[in-house]
């Protein structure tokens, strides 16, 4: 899996192709070039140690030409490999937009929002943070050890053995601390995360949390987040503490076996001090080959999971796809019937079984019954969300999977139950489906959906903020904020599922008064649970453990004495009264 | 979350209140409230940094100990480079260890005590600020602090001993050549400071950029249903997006040239460093002056800087946005606690309500209660209603005591509530809000949330008692299904359930309950009306009305309008009164005329 994984990363690679080989290019002549100035400097020391001053100095520039050239090559690696992973990002981000933008409603509902974010983000840097690594900082690092494990043996085989010997420690060490580091560190950031919400439910509900007097459950809460915090942070501080001043000590003791057992060798004349002091200077090159590969390891198996996460969403399928052959849809009437439709989201439990009904063109008709009778479900049928497994939807006598999308939902303006505010100004809100709409037309949507008057009231008006950039919406603002956002597309068939839900009645009403009366022609399906929207649909249909059980007129229902007289009959108790 | 980074890095930028040695004191007063591990910290980073400045002498020792073929005397210097190492390392374990820890402990500290202070502090004085700043406050600007508090101090102080002691040695061991080497330190710090401050404002513009990546993403994700609905916006999204990401990916770029520039910047000192030590340096060995261990060990001081100056030049770069974190820290810590003068200890019992001409308005000058008494026996059953801004909620703030009447006077049990302790009122007094509060953790948790001493067989009696099993029971694992953030996986009428629940379990002598406005269908209406008037039973109940069946059964409902009592009375009294009752309890039947 993760092989296959790779190679589809590598195709991501392949498309810059001349930055990566630049990359891979720039770091092996980087390392070159840094694994040349022990050698000018052993001869150096050597010529110092003669005694002869005038061959010191082309030894001392090649020192300093190649001191320069590692820190440009270095830049360049660095650079280079940067812009590489950034290219990389950029394109894998683009196509995981461009792929959620495809997929369909379903998936959202099933997927954590916070979750398919950091697939989009997090995973991707993770992975291309790897590639850059194994591009500039691993490749030189293997070459690094090659070429100072060459270089040494063939100055001591001897002490390079010596000098060696705690060197595979450090690669241990590390490898162990990026293990338990991961670990403790997304647990922590998990934790944090936590206390951020909780401190932020609690500011956000400031007024309650004091009239519940619920400081003592709350306090025990944070606390016990705060200090699962501090244990993680202590852990993460003692694994740190016990492993890089070991790592440096490590590193310290391998020179010091080199001058020690190479300083002998020099006082018995088997060795020059020039090669002594390149003896140290390539020790001293060793210590970050077994970092790396330490850390190599780890990061290797870290950003094949983050890859995995990030390809699995984009070979995730659309639910709801367009027919090959779909044809825009040109909604004339406005006719919508559904003929036998079935529907389950999980393919076990049916929330529809049957459903069949016809709305006329431009009637007004609403769907009532119990929570969890399948009200929402089946108008999501209709801008086709879901496809129902049997039966079909027609728009003016045309089944909806034979459309194209993008004609269908232009078409047919739905307002959902739950409502999304983005982190944009009110006007943009309202823009959202129609973003050149002028002025005129914005102005006029909000006024229908009687949110005008408050927009007024604000000091910005129509470029006020709102959503978790701005102010905070109430539920009522928040539902004729989309319903401004639905009428100002002008669709053929409108769709309210109980978007008025939390909408005082006295407003509720003037809002479907100026709907009928502006929309008139228009086919409107409304979900609600208020009698007062029933009493002004032309038909009314009653749904029941996903069948429809009743229809007609409010008055009719009533009489019929059936389900809807049953649960509605209730609900004005002493309406005679009046 | 992008727009909220947006705003702390414009805060950054922001004036300031406090002088800077002002809030570097609160610091340092903060970095020694830990004694005993600021004293190992301390003693720890300047051992280590002792050990360190002390390595390249012994190198010389053990350099010059070779050239002139002095085994015994290599083996002892080497004994001693080993022992150095070794401190070093039991160093720099304390060191890190005891950094972190005062670092956490501190954060620790301080995180506890904002949030006690959160609970504590008047609600005026929240509620001008955006949620998002306050969190911050409590997070991001504790872990600032936390850093530079404690390591990020010492570390300074460390790094300029560190610059020093290395100065000194090199001094010691050749006037001349250390005199050159001097020389390159201002040039370090130049280079660095140079680099930094542009590469702090890359970084800057980075961060910003993937602000806007994450929260476009964010945004269509949460926002997936309108996103669908007009799926025909498809191509501009994705045209926008491209524009952000490729935004995105030249700010990162542009970063990565410029801290990329360090190396070869550094490159060159280096290189400068290393020819001056090698052909000055190499000139004095041959004329005698200078021994090719002390040469060595020169190498080793050079060294020494880099790292040092680098972190000193970040540090002072730094310092206004580190400082600029403490005082929203101890602002915030400021800010004025609730009033809680009373003496009175024991919650009031009778659970009598009286309102006594009362005058109040948030801004000066604009009243929203003009002049309301009234009073409400205990066990009595009053609905309050009135049009939108009629002052209703104001009255539930003022008996529960968050703001206080300009005039006139607000008893309980004919006590002034000013008399009682806030717990005591307020352990009396139990809200149900229009919207319940919701917190993460799962449903029992929440309605614990009042009366934490409850279990959860409690709740189970309670929710029997009041014959809501079934709401809770349909949702997947009862009690213990988890309450996602604002209860969004919760229906309306199970929201109010644990509202209930939370009533029912903490059993308060007063009940205010402002209705949720949003409806329910009729068969969770029912039953939630039905649970309604058991809470009511056996206590005072205000309720701030919006529903029928509420109404109709009040004992008594108070009209307000405009901030006055307009009309009091029965339901069918008040109806044939025919005044603003009537016309408002017409529109909710939606038989007004038409």
């Amino acid at each position: 899996m993760a092989e296959s994984y790779g190679r589809r990363l590598l195709a991501y690679v392949a498309r810059h192709w001349r930055l990566a080989a630049l990359t891979t290019a720039s770091s092996l002549a980087a390392t070159l070039a840094t694994l040349v100035i022990p050698l000018y400097t052993r001869s150096a020391v050597n010529i110092l140690v003669a005694g002869r001053l005038d061959q010191l100095l082309p030894y001392a520039l090649m020192v300093v030409v190649f001191t320069v050239l590692q820190g440009v090559l270095g830049f360049a690696t660095n650079f280079t490999s940067q812009y590489l992973a950034q290219r990389i990002i950029y394109d894998l981000r683009n196509d995981v937009y461009r792929h959620l933008q495809e997929l369909s409603l379903g998936f959202y509902k099933r997927m954590d929002t916070g979750q398919l974010v950091a697939r989009a983000t997090s995973d991707i840097e993770v992975s291309s943070r790897f590639l850059r690594f194994a591009f500039s900082g691993f490749s030189g690092a293997v070459l690094t050890l090659i070429i100072a494990l060459y270089m040494m043996f063939s100055i001591s085989p001897i002490l390079t053995m010596y000098a060696l010997a705690p060197l595979p420690l450090i690669f241990l060490l590390v490898r162990r601390y990026a293990k338990h580091a991961r670990a403790i560190f997304d647990r922590a950031r998990a934790v944090y995360g936590e206390m951020t919400s909780h401190v932020t439910e609690v500011v956000s509900g400031l007024r309650v949390v004091r009239a519940l007097n619920a400081f003592t459950f709350l306090w025990r809460r944070f606390i016990a987040l705060n200090d699962e915090y501090l244990g993680l942070s202590l852990k993460a501080a003692k694994l740190r503490a016990s492993t890089w001043p070991l790592v440096g000590f490590l590193s310290m003791l391998s020179t010091l076996i080199v001058l020690w057992a190479g300083g002998s060798m020099v006082v018995q004349g088997a060795m020059s001090i020039g090669d002594l002091v390149a003896m140290v200077l390539y020790v001293g090159m060793m210590t970050w080959p077994f970092i790396a590969l330490g850390f190599f390891a780890v990061m290797y198996a870290r950003s094949m999971a983050a890859l995995s996460r990030v390809f699995e969403l984009l070979d995730t399928e659309p639910e709801v796809k367009e027919a090959e052959d779909a044809v825009p849809l040109e909604v004339k009437r406005g006719e919508v019937e559904l003929r036998d439709v079935w529907f389950s989201y999980d393919g076990k439990k049916w929330i529809l079984k049957g459903v069949s009904f016809k709305v006329r063109p431009g009637e007004v008709v609403a769907i009532v019954g119990p929570a969890g009778s399948g009200k929402s479900t089946l108008v999501q049928l209709i801008p086709r969300f879901y496809d129902p497994q049997r039966g079909a939807v027609l728009i003016d006598g045309v089944d909806v999977k034979k459309v194209k999308l993008e004609s269908l939902r232009r078409q047919v303006g739905i307002v959902h139950q739950d409502i999304y505010v983005f982190p944009d100004t009110i006007k943009n809100n309202i823009a959202y489906g129609k973003p050149n709409a002028s002025m005129d037309e914005i102005v006029r949507a909000a006024k229908l959906a009687k949110l005008h008057d408050f927009i007024k009231s604000l000091p910005k008006g129509y470029d006020t903020p709102v959503g978790e950039r701005g102010i905070t919406l109430s539920g009522g603002q928040r539902q004729r904020l989309a319903i401004a956002r639905t009428l100002l597309i002008d669709p053929k068939i409108i769709i309210l599922d109980d978007s008025t839900s939390n909408v005082d009645a006295e407003t509720e009403r003037a809002i479907y008064e100026a709907l009928t009366k502006h929309f008139r022609g228009k086919t409107i399906i409304v979900i609600t649970q208020r009698p007062s929207t029933m009493k002004l649909a032309d038909r009314i249909i009653v749904l029941d453990g996903g069948r429809v059980v009743e229809e007609g007129r409010h008055e009719e229902l009533l009489r019929k004495g059936g389900v809807y007289a049953r649960l509605y009959g209730m609900l004005a108790p002493k309406a005679e009264v009046v | 979350m992008g727009w909220h980074f947006r705003r702390l890095l414009a805060e950054e930028e922001a004036e300031r209140k406090y002088p800077d040695r002002v809030l570097i004191a609160k610091l340092i007063k903060l970095a020694l409230s830990y004694k005993l591990y600021f004293i190992a910290l301390a003693i720890a980073t300047f051992a280590r940094i002792g050990l360190n400045v002390l390595m390249p002498y012994t190198v010389k020792f053990l350099v010059d100990s070779i050239v002139s073929g002095n085994l015994s005397s290599l083996a002892y210097w080497s004994v001693v480079f080993l022992a150095l190492a070794l401190g070093s390392l039991i160093m720099g374990f304390v060191n890190s260890y005891s950094s972190s820890y005062l670092g956490n402990k501190v954060m620790y500290d301080l995180r506890n005590e904002m949030y006690r202070h959160l609970h504590r502090v008047r609600l005026q004085e929240v509620a001008g600020e955006p949620v998002g700043k306050i969190v911050s406050r409590i997070t991001n600007d504790v872990d600032t602090i936390g850093n530079v508090a404690t390591s990020g101090l010492l570390d300074t102080i460390g790094d300029v001993i560190t610059i020093g002691g290395a100065m000194l040695m090199m001094w010691s061991l050749s006037p001349q050549l250390s005199l050159v080497c001097y020389m390159l330190i201002p040039l370090m710090a130049l280079a660095n400071a140079a680099v930094i401050s542009k590469a702090r404002k890359a970084y800057r513009e980075t961060r910003r950029k993937i602000a806007e990546v994450t929260s476009r993403i964010s945004q269509d994700v949460a926002g997936a249903s309108v996103v669908q609905a007009f799926s025909y916006r498809k191509r501009r999204n994705v045209e926008e997006f491209r524009r952000i990401n490729e935004e995105n990916m030249r700010a990162n770029v542009q970063a990565a040239a410029i801290t990329s520039s360090m190396s070869p910047l550094m490159a060159i000192i280096q290189a400068v460093g290393s020819a001056i030590i090698l052909i000055y340096g190499g000139n004095l060995v041959l004329q005698g002056l200078l021994s090719l261990g002390t040469l060595m060990a020169f190498y080793g001081y050079l060294d020494m800087f880099f790292r040092p100056v680098r972190t000193l030049v970040m540090f002072f770069t730094t310092l206004q946005s580190t400082l600029a974190a403490t005082e929203r820290v101890f602002t915030f810590l400021e800010w004025e606690p609730e009033r809680d003068e009373g003496e009175i200890e024991e919650p009031p019992m009778r659970g009598e309500v009286e309102f006594r001409n009362v005058t109040f308005g948030y801004e000066e000058g604009v009243p929203v209660l003009k002049n309301v008494s009234f009073k409400v026996r205990p066990g009595e059953f009053v609905a309050i209603v009135g049009p939108t801004g009629a002052g209703k909620t104001t009255l539930v703030n003022l008996l529960l005591r968050f703001y206080e009447p300009w005039s006139g006077e607000i008893l309980v049990d004919g006590v002034d509530v000013r008399k009682y302790k806030l717990s005591a009122l307020r352990g009396a007094i139990l809200m149900v809000p229009q919207e319940p509060l919701l917190i993460s953790g799962s449903v029992l948790d929440n309605v614990l949330l009042a009366n934490p001493r409850a279990t959860a067989e409690d709740v189970k009696r309670a929710l029997k008692a009041l014959g809501l099993e079934d709401i809770i029971e349909s949702l997947p694992e009862g009690l213990e299904t988890r309450v996602l953030e604002g209860g969004k996986n919760l229906s309306v009428g199970q929201r109010q359930v644990i509202s209930f629940l939370r009533v029912f379990i903490a059993n308060p002598k007063i009940l205010v309950l402002d209705e949720a406005t949003s409806s329910v269908d009729p068969y969770t209406e029912a039953k939630l009306q039905a649970a309604l008037e058991k809470l009511a039973r056996s206590r005072t109940t205000i309720v701030i009305a919006h529903r029928l069946q509420t109404v109709v059964n009040a004992d008594r409902i108070i009209v307000l309008d405009g901030g006055r009592v307009v009309e009091e009375g029965r339901h069918e009294e008040l109806l044939r009164k025919g005044g603003v009752y009537a016309r408002l309890y017409g529109i909710q039947l939606g038989i007004a005329a038409r």
